[in-house]
């Protein structure tokens, strides 16, 4: 195939693109209710302190 | 004319702008202190960093300017992704300077210079830096403003609504809410963007065909169109810079290491770059096949500035209801991309710019209302700027050069902070000088009708490359002879 280098540089991004998307898309979801679980705490332990 | 609906695609892109403004206007209430505000308390996990990473980092501007590499020089134009993909994979799998960088715990680059080149070093730093970051993002909105007025089919005299209208819905989330907002709203955002643009994407490849639109793109470019070492308007020295550029953005550009900055650990930040150095080759790839699209559908004689004919594509070939996702995920791009950079530059110029004269003893309250004061000043420069500065020639080139205003001397000084024991404030100094001087003289000349001759012969590839030399070179000459004066202090 004439532009396979191209061609194959661009399928691999796509789909990398899709896999990345789906798995960020279920993962951040659990890493912003730490996070947000995280801040709630240490603003819990600050006021009694 | 355009597809787009306001009864079918105007619900859509509203939906999603309430529906993020509302996120981001909700988690406010977490945020407390300086740090929570800035780095997000140094929270963040390996996913959120990764969205947030790519989120941030490709807005409309990236996209427009990166379809018009496409338009012209077909895939060569991705050029620099395949740089950028590869030096921030080779950045965060050595950990080489975002390790030191993170593991000392800073919030800025100029906080982390003052540790061993003093306060006047981080106070210059801070400047250059916000000088460069501000001139570079000054052309974002006008841009988005450009982009959505030829999609949404708008009068071009309601440009100037449009950019308000968009800076002040993001101004709003970003004030109140910092960095827990900006990784919020980055996380919607990365979910909307990314699925518009995969759908409009895999619906431009079946709807022209792949090989068709290589072969316009060959026909039209010529074999220059897959090999930037052959195309006559790429070359060498454009290469160079995009390895060099590519370098120093993933090592110093403020928006990209907030994220090491605020991640959990080292290994976290590293590990961020890693996993997300495969989307800066999206970042270029995707709208380099818009704007080959754009090729394939007008031809080479496509009457306008080629920065406009992805836009003006995508408005005729786009259907009604996918055009109104198309908008909302390009609107969440810009969101992201100018919530991020606001809080970015006015992080430096809180952090560092600013230190002596609140020296570190305010209040976090008073801390968080300058720091909400400074994003909201920038917001009202964007406007301005965006109205005022015409652009001239290739937007990504005037992203390069506005860029290297600091990439190159902050590189530079990063690199020998961390691994040269002789580098000195001097070295520093000549460095920031250089660094700044020689980009700066480029975008003054070029628009001085007597040197616009000179600067079009000297192009801003060369004169790209020559600053990240002359500033190595200077931190290295200054360094040496600061120790030959004074071998004590040394």
């Amino acid at each position: 195939m004439k532009y396979l280098f191209w061609s194959l540089l661009c399928f691999f991004t796509i789909a990398w693109y899709i896999i990345v998307m789906l798995i960020v898309a279920y993962r951040g979801g659990i890493d912003i209710k730490h996070l947000l679980k995280d801040l709630r705490n240490e603003n819990i332990l600050e006021e009694e302190e | 004319m355009s597809n787009f609906n306001w009864l079918i695609d105007g619900p859509i892109v509203l939906v999603y702008l309430a529906g993020t403004i509302t996120c981001g206007l909700l988690i406010r209430r977490y945020v407390r202190k300086v740090d929570d505000f800035l780095v997000a308390g140094r929270n963040v996990n390996l996913y959120l960093g990764i969205d947030s990473l790519a989120a941030s980092e490709f807005g409309i501007a990236t996209c427009m300017g990166n379809a018009e590499l496409g338009f012209k020089y077909g895939l060569a134009g991705v050029t620099p992704g395949i740089a950028l993909a590869l030096a921030m994979f080779v950045v965060g799998y050595t950990g080489f300077c975002i390790k030191p960088l993170r593991e000392q715990k800073v919030i800025t680059l100029p906080e982390f210079f003052e540790k061993k080149f003093g306060k006047r070093v981080r106070w210059a730093c801070g400047l250059v830096i916000v000088l460069g970051g501000l001139l570079n993002m000054g052309v974002f909105l006008r841009q988005a403003g450009d982009f959505l007025s030829i999609v949404c089919g708008f009068d071009s005299s309601y440009l100037e609504v449009v950019m308000t209208v968009i800076l002040a819905g993001i101004a709003l989330y970003t004030i109140l809410g910092g960095m827990l907002s900006i990784l919020v709203t980055d996380y919607i955002q990365f979910i909307v963007m990314s699925t518009g643009l995969i759908i409009v994407i895999l619906m431009i490849i079946f709807k022209f065909g792949w090989t068709p639109m290589l072969e316009a793109a060959q026909q039209n470019i010529g074999p220059g169109a897959f090999n930037p070492f052959v195309n006559p308007q790429y070359g060498i020295d454009r290469i160079l810079l995009d390895v060099f550029l590519a370098f120093a953005a993933v090592l110093t550009w403020q928006t990209m290491i907030s994220r090491v900055l605020s991640s959990k650990n080292s290994r976290t930040g590293r590990r961020i770059y890693m996993n997300t150095s495969p989307f800066f080759l999206v970042r270029f790839v995707l709208p380099a096949i818009l704007g080959m699209g754009a090729l394939y559908y007008f031809g080479p004689d496509f009457q306008g500035k080629s920065i406009f004919a992805m836009p003006q594509f995508l408005s005729v070939v786009i259907p009604v209801g996918l055009i109104g996702i198309l908008v909302a995920s390009m609107l969440a791009a810009d969101m992201s991309t100018n919530s991020s950079y606001m809080l970015a530059w006015s992080s430096v110029i809180y952090n560092d710019i600013m230190k002596p004269v609140h020296k570190g003893r305010w209040s976090e309250k008073r801390g968080l209302f300058w720091n909400r004061v400074l994003i909201a000043c920038i917001g009202i420069f964007l406007l301005l700027y965006g109205l005022w500065y015409p652009l001239k020639g290739d937007l990504w080139v005037y992203l390069q050069v506005t860029g290297t205003i600091y990439l190159s001397s902050m590189s530079v000084i990063l690199i020998a902070a961390c691994y040269w024991n002789k580098a000195n404030s001097w070295g520093a100094f000549a460095a920031i000088i250089a660094g700044a001087l020689i980009p700066i003289s480029f975008l003054v000349m070029q628009e001085i009708e007597l040197t616009q001759s000179l600067t079009q012969k000297i192009g801003p590839y060369k004169t790209g490359v020559a600053t990240y030399l002359v500033a190595a070179f200077a931190m290295i000459a200054g360094s040496l002879i600061k120790n030959n004066f004074k071998p004590a202090s040394s």
